[in-house]
């Protein structure tokens, strides 16, 4: 299932936290190609792929925001989470809610992870060791 | 027997006397005869035996004188001298004895009537006796018949007395019964709730004017009406609602109370009201009699009720909207925050040479205020939360909790921080207690201004409460301030760092009443300051 070379996907609609997580990754040394995704329509678009020939794509890892527009978190999952291609895709929930009903409902839906975002930014630092020691990040493509 | 023995004995007596009388008597005579002449008509004298002989009892005795006299006189003649003419004694003698037989045939005569006279006196001192007698047994009778009558009267008296209290009684009775009767009329008349009577058919024996007027007719119109048939004859939306299912009726039958809250009296005007009736059965020497009915219009209470609900559901939405609202504030402040927050720091880190001096102060109070924000609006929707999250309480070790607290707080040299046992267990929710103490000890920490900080954490007995204290040495706080400081956003904390954000007391005194308890806060300017709050005891 797993697929080298497949990019990290992470939905998240705020552009401070995405830009945190890349410069996390790039200060770690882990250094992974990130794909992004506004919000969980695009996120499923990307993952069902732009045309059936070319098949459904299979990140590691989805980090996954709960509050965005459109297509919030909780929908994602549930379609993910429905389709049999795409289930078996470790989501690891990073959000800023602090709503134990959040986290409930995360791990209902079958999430591998829920992290808080934190609010200092060199806490990122150790969210990244954190995902790479649990998931193996190193599959990924590096940047170049 | 007896007294005729006595009799006897002294008539005995008497007959001694007598016949030794009659005896000296006779003799003398004898001799005065025997000494006269012949001729000399002494036999005469024997009259006197005779006579005498009437002085006993018995009439035997005159013959008997009779006798003698006539034998003593014939003896005379044979033993007296001879002398006078034969003719002459024989005459006398003869007349003598005439003469004595003459007297005894009176004295016969006269002792019969004596007899008869004594018999009749007899018999009529008998009778007189019997008389007496009788007279004295109707004077016991009389006495007998005062006496019996003596007692009928008072008997009677008494019965009278009695049958006269007995009518009073009866009047007073009669008289209570009517007032009874007077002031449950009025009563019934009076009462806010209507009141009506059914007989066995279900027909209206009475119904109070309010009742009446609640149901638009007039008292006389109802009375002998079947009551179902008329006011209660269908359900609200218009359904018909069948005797048989009534519950008025039902206690007719059953001979139970019953008490309905959800059903309708139609008025003569055709409208319906709500109604809340009992309706109870009555009975008479034990049977079944009827039944009676107190009902009131609740159409107003309902709608009090329903207004009442809708308020509650109101409240509920407005609540349930309320968490949502300071939920997604929080939630959505936080973000452009952190934007804030980041982007500021990254600025610092990647561009802080080439802003220079003063760029890089601008951006440290940009950071500041941004750190600030977070922590307000974190405290914000703490603040928002108590109270409306609902929360658990749990047993909780005051103790180890105020210790996990103070290590948590990571105090460095200078700052002693002392818990005093004994710390009890209470039930609370534990990270509200923990709130309190962090927000107290972190205080207490934070407004010391003096070299050495003491803060000394105790708990005292106060009989339904446990009362927690907070004891630091810092600066105090001024009297003039003790109201001011439990309201949002006052802060006496002159160096303002981020998390100072006035709303820490605030929080506490929140949690503190939720929980049934009270702070409150003791101070002496420049020596100390003591916050204690108080947790109710749980049994």
């Amino acid at each position: 299932m797993r697929r080298s070379g497949s990019p990290l996907l992470i939905v998240e609609d705020n552009e401070t936290d995405i830009m945190c997580l890349k410069k996390a990754f790039e200060k770690s040394g882990i250094g992974k190609a990130i794909v992004t995704a506004s919000n969980g329509e695009e996120a499923l678009a990307y993952l069902k792929g732009d045309s059936p020939e070319q098949g459904t794509r299979i990140p590691n890892l989805i980090l996954l925001d709960l509050n965005m527009p459109i297509m919030n978190g909780f929908e994602f999952l549930a379609a993910v989470k429905s389709d049999a291609r795409l289930k078996a895709i470790p989501v690891v929930v990073l959000t800023s809610s602090t709503s134990s009903m959040d986290m409930s409902a995360s791990y209902a839906n079958s999430v591998a992870g829920y992290i808080e975002k934190p609010m200092d930014p060199e806490e990122y630092l150790n969210i990244v060791q954190v995902l790479d020691k649990y998931w193996s990040l190193s599959y990924l493509p590096t940047i170049n | 027997m007896g007294t005729e023995s006595s009799k006897r004995k002294s008539w005995l007596q008497e007959y001694r006397w007598f016949l030794l009388l009659e005896g000296v008597l006779a003799s003398s005579i004898f001799f005065v005869d025997l000494s006269l002449e012949l001729g000399v008509a002494g036999g005469v004298l024997y009259v006197i035996l005779v006579l005498v002989a009437l002085w006993a009892r018995q009439k035997r005795y005159i013959w008997g004188a009779a006798m003698l006299g006539t034998i003593l006189t014939v003896l005379g003649y044979w033993l007296s001298p001879p002398g006078g003419e034969v003719w002459k004694v024989m005459v006398n003698r003869i007349i003598s004895i005439l003469v004595i037989w003459g007297t005894a045939f009176l004295c016969y005569l006269f002792k019969i009537n004596e007899g008869a006279l004594e018999e009749a006196h007899d018999k009529l001192a008998d009778q007189l006796s019997d008389l007496a007698k009788k007279d004295a047994e109707l004077g016991l009778i009389n006495k007998q018949l005062e006496k019996t009558v003596v007692e009928r009267t008072h008997k009677l008296q008494a019965t009278n007395l009695f049958l006269g209290q007995e009518v009073r009684k009866n009047v007073q009775g009669k008289r209570e019964l009517e007032n009874a009767h007077q002031r449950l009329t009025t009563i019934v008349n009076a009462a806010g709730v209507g009141v009506y009577g059914l007989d066995l058919e279900g027909k209206t024996t009475f119904c109070n004017p309010s009742g009446a007027t609640m149901l638009g007719y007039d008292v006389e119109e109802m009375v002998g009406k079947n009551q179902h048939e008329l006011t209660h004859h269908s359900r609200p939306d218009g359904s018909p609602y069948p005797k048989e299912e009534c519950f008025v009726y039902s206690a007719f039958t059953t001979g139970a109370s019953y008490r309905v809250g959800d059903e309708v009296f139609w008025r003569k005007d055709g409208t319906c009201f709500q109604v809340a009736y009992i309706s109870a059965p009555i009975f008479e020497d034990g049977a079944l009699a009827g039944a009676v009915v107190t009902f009131q219009d609740i159409s107003a209470q309902k709608k009090i009720e329903e207004e009442r609900e809708t308020l509650l559901s109101n409240l509920e939405h407005m609540n349930a909207e309320l968490r949502s609202f300071a939920h997604v504030v929080s939630h959505d402040l936080k973000e452009p925050l952190r934007g804030i927050t980041f982007n500021s720091k990254w600025l610092l880190q990647d561009f802080g040479e080439t802003l220079g001096k003063e760029g890089k102060e601008y951006l440290g109070r940009l950071n500041h205020d941004a750190e600030r924000m977070y922590h307000l609006i974190n405290d914000l929707l703490q603040f928002a939360e108590v109270g409306n999250v609902q929360e658990l309480s749990v047993p909780v070790q005051s103790g180890s909790l105020v210790e996990a607290v103070v290590k948590s707080l990571l105090p460095t040299e200078g700052i002693e921080i002392e818990i005093q046992p004994p710390m009890p267990e209470v039930v609370y929710p534990p990270i509200r207690l923990k709130q309190i103490f962090q927000n107290l000890v972190i205080n207490g920490v934070r407004h010391s201004g003096k070299q050495k900080v003491k803060v000394v954490v105790s708990c005292e007995d106060a009989g339904q409460f446990w009362r927690f204290q907070v004891w630091d040495n810092g600066q105090g706080i001024h009297s003039r301030h003790f109201d001011r400081i439990f309201e949002m956003f006052q802060s006496l904390d002159r160096h303002k760092s981020p998390d100072s954000t006035g709303i820490g007391l605030a929080l506490v005194k929140k949690i503190v009443e939720q929980n049934g308890g009270k702070v409150e806060v003791e101070s002496e300017f420049g020596e100390f300051a003591c916050f204690s709050f108080t947790v109710p005891k749980k049994l």
